[in-house]
């Protein structure tokens, strides 16, 4: 783990730590946390830490604007969430936002300073055409025409291919699990129903429940296989865990819940990494066994270099192979041999195609 | 006066989700709601309207007389056919919803 | 203070290959470049212009060959900030123009500690006209012959507005013109300075003109808004100034703001508050003299 990479997972930890920095380290450290997507994230702790002022004038400036970033992107999820409500609500059935429209509606504290792209839904599965229907109507449109991409995402991812809002261009992912039917892990949809929390003043408008908000955290993470932004969504899981774990009790729980989802490895994983490069406090008699395993092996070398990947100068050479391997490795865990090859094959055709045009 | 009244649909707010900010320009009114995000000249008639449903006014009778004691006598016959328009046209804007 | 005419060719290529730090008002760009048209035209068109001496930079950028077959063969160059290629791979010999819209490109996605409007600003007598962008109205083309004739130019492409004070900053940059507008602007001053063109861009032939010395000098030097003018230039019409409702151009500025959709409710005051000073109004011409005219007579 090098400086540069070290120095930005000190600012998150320890926000105070980045009144010390000199001039040279605050160029570099706008540009990592930038390309880390957690510029307004530092921006907001050194807001909450009223240094500002202490900052030099052109950091400073950088901060604001990041802060007006934040601002501007709670606002759209909050407008795109009450549009999706509209078309939504009337349908007898729990819509369930998932991930970052989650903690805003929730008011959770990843939240703060979180960059947001898709809103990500989920739904019951018995309803998921009536729930397209409905969005079309509204509006939205499907994207990836192709047939093959409608079959992956239907058959093999759990969703309804992305679908984007025909006047504001904003993007919907409709799932009815959170992971794909062929994947090895097979949690079961119906149980994240049974502990949905509601979104206060929303109709029919629910998060998942504390421990299942961080399962999906940490399986969506540790089967990432885009790392760009995978320091950003671990900083989101320490955000949760350091949210729920002041309920004392909440770390039995979550293990307990991970078991019956069968979510046991990607849970070892975030807690094992949030620990490592966050600090999150996991108290050590709660902390699953395996853990500590993890630190002499080769797969956590692999993951440090994914979450430093943001950006060059937080990478070792070896990276862009890594990088290649963690992509792969994504793939494997989602889908048989069988099926993973003729995949990959295909969406390398697919992408020289477009870099052709 | 008139003293016609005008239910049409019933009651109206402005868009959730977000902020209605307005300026007035020499007697003209602009305004942008951080939510939808759009910027838009509106009407007098439609000013008043927002301005209405700020002060708590929602339902269409209610607003249709607010705007009565704005209005010159021979513009009342065209009061109802205007604020029904303009009450199209500001949800189609998404600036102000059913209640 | 060292600037860019200090330096010789051999430095100049040197930093540019290593990384240049180039100040332009309030902004200083890291630039790195082997490419000879940037080169040039920071040779030429920014000599005037301060190396940066600071530590933190406000934008790293580079205009760079891409690592495939078009290093070479018919080669390309990308724009990149930080890992980030927002245009398409253009022609070499169009490094430099890459340059100046990447420059602009970084300012209109990142710069929010300002609201940002696209519009060209020139300052005369201590006020600042802004002209807003509409599209094939020659805009550019008046505001060269503006900051040849004794204006000084703010900026040609974004207006800076200071959210805490409302002042318009200046970055003093050279006026991006194509096509005709470079002759028209050759023919109108002999002391026009243009750097290379760049032939059949996607905007056509592309040239830059070199702002004057004393708007460079004074590219920290902020001013108040005066009037907003729309142009419209349309052969052989006499010059006649409009007056233009001040809500009608507030949601045009707005439409045509950089940033307002970022900034909320804080853009919408900094806009409101820079409209309710200006005066507004429409403005149609047919010759450059009438309309340098009818400016000069506004700023009275």
């Amino acid at each position: 783990m090098n400086t540069a990479f070290q120095r930005l997972l000190t600012s998150l930890r320890q926000p105070e730590s980045m009144l010390g920095l000199s001039e040279s380290e605050w160029d570099a450290l706008l540009r990592h946390s930038r390309s880390a997507g957690l510029l307004s994230r530092l921006a907001l702790d050194m807001q909450a830490s009223q240094g500002e002022d202490n900052l030099p004038d052109r950091v400073r400036r950088h901060m604001r604007g990041a802060t007006y970033i934040a601002e501007r992107q709670i606002r759209a999820v909050r407008w795109e969430v009450h549009k999706v409500h509209q078309a939504l609500e009337h349908m007898d059935m729990p819509i369930v936002l998932l991930k970052g429209a989650a903690y805003v509606m929730a008011d959770l504290p990843p939240a703060r300073g979180r960059l947001f792209g898709d809103i990500d839904l989920l739904v019951p599965r018995e309803h998921l055409d009536d729930v397209e229907m409905q969005l079309i109507t509204n509006g939205w449109h499907g994207t990836h025409r192709d047939a093959y991409d409608q079959c992956y995402y239907r058959e093999w991812m759990h969703e309804i291919p992305p679908m984007t809002h025909i006047t504001r261009g904003s993007t919907l992912d409709v799932h009815h699990n959170i992971l794909p039917l062929t994947a090895r892990l097979k949690p079961q949809a119906k149980d994240l129903f049974t502990s949905i929390v509601p979104i206060p003043s929303y109709r029919n408008l629910y998060r998942l429940g504390n421990a299942d908000l961080v399962l999906h955290s940490a399986t969506h993470l540790f089967h990432e296989g885009e790392w760009g932004h995978g320091l950003r969504d671990l900083v989101d899981l320490d955000a949760l865990l350091r949210h729920f774990g002041t309920d004392s009790g909440f770390l039995e729980t979550l293990a307990a819940r991970a078991d019956t989802m069968d979510l046991r490895i990607p849970l070892n994983y975030a807690l094992h990494f949030s620990q490592t490069l966050l600090g999150t406090p996991i108290g050590d008699d709660k902390t699953p066994a395996r853990v500590p395993r993890l630190a002499h092996s080769l797969i956590h070398h692999m993951f440090i270099q994914g979450f430093a990947s943001a950006h060059p100068d937080m990478s070792a050479p070896v990276a862009r192979l890594v990088l290649l391997l963690l992509y792969i490795r994504s793939h494997w865990l989602r889908m048989p041999l069988h099926h993973l090859l003729p995949h990959l094959f295909h969406k390398t055709l697919a992408r020289s195609k477009t870099e052709k045009e | 006066m008139s003293t016609a009244t005008f239910s049409r649909v019933g009651s109206w707010k402005i868009a959730p989700a977000g902020q209605l900010l307005a300026a007035e320009f020499d007697g003209q009114t602009v305004v942008y709601h951080t939510g939808a995000g759009h910027t838009h000249w509106v009407s007098p008639v439609a000013a008043e309207v927002l301005n209405c449903l700020n002060r708590g006014i929602h339902d269409e009778d209610g607003l249709y007389a607010a705007l009565s004691e704005l209005v010159s006598e021979e513009d009342m016959p065209m009061l109802a056919e205007s604020l029904r328009e303009t009450l199209d046209h500001l949800k189609k804007l998404s600036l102000i919803e059913l209640a | 203070m060292m600037h860019i005419r200090d330096l010789s060719d051999l430095e100049l290529a040197d930093r540019l290959a290593q990384g240049l730090d180039l100040q332009t008002g309030p902004f200083i760009f890291h630039i790195q470049s082997r490419e000879r048209s940037v080169y040039s035209g920071l040779r030429r068109l920014y000599a005037d212009f301060p190396v940066g001496e600071e530590a933190v930079r406000d934008f790293h950028v580079r205009v760079h060959r891409p690592a495939n077959l078009r290093r070479w063969y018919h080669p390309q160059v990308i724009f990149e900030h930080d890992l980030v290629s927002p245009f398409k791979p253009l022609p070499a010999n169009h490094a430099f123009a890459a340059l100046e819209w990447g420059m602009n490109w970084c300012i209109a996605g990142y710069a929010h500690h300002y609201l940002t409007l696209h519009a060209a600003v020139l300052e005369r007598n201590g006020r600042a006209v802004m002209l807003p962008g509409e599209p094939g109205a020659g805009k550019s083309t008046l505001t060269a012959a503006l900051s040849l004739s004794g204006w000084r130019l703010l900026t040609d492409e974004t207006a800076l507005v200071d959210l805490d004070t409302g002042v318009l900053w200046p970055m003093a940059r050279p006026v991006n013109l194509k096509n005709s507008s470079i002759d028209i602007i050759q023919a109108f001053s002999r002391e026009a300075v243009f750097g290379d063109k760049a032939f059949d861009t996607h905007k056509g032939t592309v040239a830059h003109l070199k702002p004057s010395t004393e708007t460079v000098l004074r590219m920290n030097e902020p001013c108040r808004i005066g009037w907003v003018v729309f142009p419209r230039w349309q052969a052989d019409s006499p010059a006649r100034l409009t007056r233009r409702p001040r809500a009608d151009t507030f949601v045009f500025a707005a439409e045509n703001s950089f940033n307002y959709s970022v900034m909320g409710e804080t853009g919408f005051r900094a806009l409101e508050g820079l409209i309710r000073e200006a005066e507004c109004f429409d403005f149609r011409y047919g010759r450059l003299e009438d309309a340098l005219a009818t400016f000069e007579r506004l700023s009275a």
